[in-house]
């Protein structure tokens, strides 16, 4: 099959930049990165075939800025633009301004995007669309107190406040009681208009317990909907997703597919997106949103439908139709994903930006890894701390959690704390394990989830001796300018699409 | 080749472990002592790879990744992963956590809002100031009660990790 494409600029960093490049690679594409001042080290800029620094730290006057990574692309000749997930990846300036500099831009087209940016609106279209749509007024928050208190006292509490352009937890409050509402409508105000540029908000009822549901669709150009299942995504803490697996257990998703497919044609949608929804225990379910990107966690659905979901949206971008007859998919076994952060779970899970000493990656039958980590690297202040991603693809949902494990075990981070420890609590969750899955689950145990185990006294030993001995575990800063680049085709190694082995 | 013996201490959170090491050319043997009348605990360790050790105690061996940064060491063994501090004996001063007349940013990111003016008494939990960084915000709270000193960055300012924000005054 012929390349969509020649050359395409990537618009992000970290793990999803690499896993851009990787598939640009397989399909034979040129690839430009674009990297801010911080990054001029990161693997995404080392392993690209040219790269263009684009501004400073900030990611508003880098990763976000329109006008630079548009010029990127004209500068290096680069057909095509493709956005990641986060910045600017469902941004309508940055698909419009690649629509008038004749660079195509590898997402829904800008009216599309303009039309699904207002998450209260898209609601209302949807719900008319006769899609389940969560309890909540259909109008933003009003700006004075008691106006507010009687929209939410009528939409009842626990509620959510959630930002009309939000996304990422970003400008998201839970609210309990009513003595908590004006503060937590002024700090997601706050949020909303520092991420967004957007301050307005809108209300809508807490669904607990709910599982979080996530449809995998792909729509071509000329409309035809393509259904790659769904995903469960219900492990979060405080609406940041941890660990995400497809296909989601013990649940009928036929309904729900069928609702993705409506509410994709209600707003006229285009490529690769999500259709969020929440499913309570009895099976009913409740649309939450449209993702208009590559999600995060789409690797899991790489690895249980055999599809590289990246290369389909550079072909559907490029105007090819979605190679199927099929509307729906059959899901190959199991896969699970964790998502490694450089945090520290016993502090409240602050980010722990600073210098990876050593990473190691774990391998196997079944691993796949997404991941930007190399000796040495910083891990900047200014961004996302997520390291990467470790998925384990099995013959069942218990083995694929057991391979998953075993890769965390292999797992190496030193030098910044890091989630392992807590994912592998996670993974060890009876109701995890059982497949009883709620969204409020981490939330509810965190203390426990997070607890400092006693430390062995191999520890001290291991590192008594190791200091002793010398040899190599010395990486002070300086010292580690010189650790090994992988070669880009080293990279693959660790990449996998859908085979059970 | 070379041979050395050598104690040293470490801390681990609140503990101090007093270890003897006997350095004997690519291999260290050494005894712990947990104190309390317990018998001595006898190891040894040897070098395996890059920054990969080999533990041996009671018969039981487990592999261990380490990598030192300054006077601390990061040691990965099973899946887990621990920070320890390496002190020399006789070194260390004490420190009284919540005794500080400063607050600092738990972390590098962007002061967000300032919550005190100088002057200002504020009760222990009341919020000082907020950080955002990255998807969240932190808000730094009043150790205890304490009058405010001092405001030292204004909101949109970078801040680093540990950099003090506010300062209170002497207590009388």
């Amino acid at each position: 099959m012929k390349a969509p494409f020649s050359k395409v600029l990537i618009a992000n960093r970290g793990e999803i930049a690499l896993r851009i490049q990787r598939t640009c690679r397989v399909l034979g594409i040129r690839t430009v990165a674009v990297y801010s001042e911080a990054d001029a080290d990161q693997r995404h800029v080392l392993e690209a075939d040219e790269a263009v620094l684009i501004g400073p730290a900030e990611a508003r006057a880098s990763y976000l800025d329109v006008a630079a990574v548009v010029g990127a692309a004209q500068q290096t000749g680069a057909e095509a633009i493709h956005p990641g997930y986060g910045f600017l990846s469902e941004n309508a300036d940055l698909a419009r301004a690649c629509a008038e500099a004749g660079v195509v831009f590898v997402g829904p087209p800008p009216e599309v995007l303009a039309g699904t940016a207002d998450k209260l609106e898209v609601k209302g279209r949807v719900a008319a669309a006769g899609v389940p749509v969560i309890p909540g007024p259909l109008e933003p928050v009003p700006e004075d107190e008691a106006s507010l208190r009687a929209a939410a006292n009528e939409t009842g509490y626990p509620l959510l406040l959630k930002a009309s352009a939000g996304g990422g937890g970003k400008g998201m409050r839970r609210v309990e009681r009513e003595e908590d509402l004006v503060a937590a409508a002024e700090g997601a105000r706050r949020e909303a208009g520092g991420a967004f540029g957007n301050t307005d908000l809108y209300l809508e009822r807490i669904i607990a317990p709910a599982r979080h549901v996530e449809v995998q669709v792909l729509v071509d150009a000329e409309g035809n909907v393509r259904i790659f299942g769904c995903r469960d995504c219900s492990m979060q803490r405080r609406n940041q997703k941890v660990i995400e697996e497809s296909p989601p257990p013990h649940l009928d998703t036929n309904a729900i597919e069928a609702a993705a497919a409506l509410a994709c044609q209600a707003l006229d949608y285009r490529n690769a997106g999500t259709v969020e929804m929440l499913v309570q225990p009895d099976g009913t379910f409740w649309f939450l949103e449209l993702n208009c990107r590559l999600q995060v966690e789409h690797p899991v659905t790489e690895l249980t439908y055999g599809v590289d979901l990246v290369a389909l949206q550079l072909r559907v971008a490029a105007g090819e139709q979605v190679p199927s007859e099929e509307v729906r998919f059959v899901p190959q076994g199991h896969a699970v994903e964790a998502r490694l952060y450089a945090e520290d779970p016993a502090a409240g899970f602050l980010p722990s930006p600073g210098t990876v000493l050593v990473a190691r990656e774990p391998q196997g039958p079944g691993i796949r890894v997404d991941s930007a980590l190399r000796d040495g690297m910083t891990v900047p202040p200014y961004y996302d701390p997520m390291l990467a991603k470790i998925c384990a693809h099995g013959a069942t949902r218990e083995e694929a959690i057991a391979r998953l494990d075993q890769a965390l075990r292999e797992t190496v981070v030193l030098g910044v704390r890091t989630n392992t420890a807590f994912l592998r609590a996670l993974l060890a969750d009876d109701d995890f394990r059982a497949g009883r899955l709620r969204t409020d689950a981490i939330d509810r145990r965190v203390e426990e989830l997070t607890a400092t185990p006693p430390l062995p006294l191999e520890v001290v030993l291991a590192a008594a001796g190791e200091e002793l001995l010398g040899g190599g575990g010395d990486r002070t800063r300086a010292g580690t300018e010189a650790a090994a680049l992988p070669t880009p085709w080293d990279t693959l190694a660790g990449f996998r699409l859908g085979e059970i082995r | 080749m070379s041979r050395r013996a050598l104690r040293r201490t470490y801390v681990a959170g609140n503990e101090v472990y007093d270890l003897d090491l006997r350095h004997d050319d690519g291999r260290v043997e050494g005894t712990y002592d947990p104190g309390d009348g317990e018998r001595p605990i006898a190891f040894d360790v040897e070098r395996l790879g890059d920054g990969v050790v080999r533990v041996t105690r009671d018969g039981v061996r487990a592999r261990a990744t380490v990598v030192r940064d300054g006077d601390t060491a990061w040691v990965a063994i099973d899946g887990h992963t621990y920070e320890l501090r390496i002190e020399e004996v006789g070194g260390g001063a004490a420190h009284h956590a919540g005794e500080e007349d400063f607050a600092v940013s738990p972390m590098t990111g962007t002061l967000a809002k300032v919550s005190v003016e100088p002057g200002q008494q504020v009760e222990a939990d009341a919020e000082l100031f907020v950080v955002e960084a990255m998807k969240m915000e932190y808000v730094v709270r009043a150790p205890r009660d304490v009058t405010v000193a001092e405001v030292r960055h204004t909101v949109g300012e970078q801040v680093e990790q540990g950099r003090v924000v506010v300062t209170f005054e002497e207590a009388p």
